[in-house]
């Protein structure tokens, strides 16, 4: 009966390990793509448009919103801040991008590389993380597979290496 | 549940705070973008030689502004393709996809002409160009805009 416990609570331990290593690797993509939107913002901004899903109008405070989304959520999830609320966030803004992403597909909109070419970008673009080319499914892909993660982070009730453990500990 | 709703509040918040603080470094001048496009020289068309192919007549030039823009001012000849709606625009353009086309819009810091230069190759135009200067540039250097 012991060691069956003792199993139950190993795997618990891993299962626990492995989301949270899921939560930090999110927390990094999200950090990073995020600054380097900002690097590139006017290229961002110019991208939104083409992309054709809002008016002209609204393309740039949404734009900062998408940043300062990406940022935040990007520090809450690396320093496990929040973490579940942070994850159904995160989760809902990658559905949201993969929303974008295949109504630009559907339309067959030739959205072309932004133009955002700088050292992240390219990091990011070259790891398939950054939709910095042409938009295609596997960007799609990559994004419903972000979503289910942030949504598996929101899962979680408690997250070990995490402030929310710290402060609950206190 | 009543938590993780009080939680995504406070997350949000500290977003909002994040958008309206990007949006002040926006205004003043402390967000500096590193897009290539002042580095794309070749697909740039400039003065003098801007205004001795506008004259030629050997270009269509392409305002990437919204309509209402265009009506108000725009280089004389231009066609007007909005950038958000270039698929609904896209027959005031040529046939011949190998004609020179240069995109412009409002000035130096919008960077539509460049994208806008972009999905025109995406559409296979051969041959486009963008004008960085834009509408502004045009004006500055003493040149006349056409009105609707």
């Amino acid at each position: 009966m012991a060691s069956i416990r003792t199993h139950t609570g190993n795997r618990m331990t891993i299962l626990i390990l492995l989301i949270t290593t899921l939560r930090i690797f999110l927390g990094a993509i999200l950090l990073f793509s995020g600054i380097a939107k900002l690097m590139g913002f006017s290229a961002f901004i110019s991208n939104a448009v083409a992309y054709q899903i809002l008016p002209i109008l609204l393309v740039k405070p949404v734009s900062y919103l998408i940043v300062s989304a990406e940022i935040t959520l990007g520090i809450t999830l690396c320093i496990g801040y929040h973490s579940r609320s942070s994850g159904i966030l995160a989760s809902l803004l990658f559905l949201i991008f993969a929303i974008a992403i295949t109504k630009v597909l559907l339309q067959k909109l030739p959205v072309a590389n932004c133009g955002c070419a700088n050292f992240l970008f390219n990091i990011l673009e070259t790891w398939g993380f950054l939709v910095s080319s042409s938009p295609n499914w596997k960007i799609v892909f990559i994004d419903v597979i972000l979503a289910a993660i942030g949504f598996l982070t929101a899962c979680l009730p408690q997250h070990s290496y995490s402030i929310d453990l710290f402060i609950q500990q206190e | 549940m009543k938590q993780v709703i009080k939680d995504v509040l406070i997350v949000y918040m500290w977003i909002g705070i994040g958008s309206v603080t990007l949006w002040g470094m926006d205004l003043f001048g402390l967000i500096v973008s590193t897009s290539n496009v002042s580095n794309s020289s070749s697909l740039q068309v400039d003065f003098p030689k801007v205004h001795q192919i506008w004259k030629q007549g050997d270009a269509v030039f392409v305002d990437a502004r919204s309509a209402s823009n265009y009506r108000q001012g725009h280089i004389p000849g231009a066609v007007n393709l909005p950038i958000n709606r270039v698929k609904h625009y896209l027959n005031v353009l040529p046939t011949d996809k190998d004609v020179l086309l240069i995109t412009y819009c409002g000035s130096i810091d919008c960077p539509n002409a460049y994208q806008l230069m972009n999905v025109l190759i995406g559409y296979g135009y051969q041959n486009v160009k963008f004008f960085p200067r834009g509408v502004q540039g045009w004006q500055a250097l003493g040149h006349i805009l056409e009105t609707e």
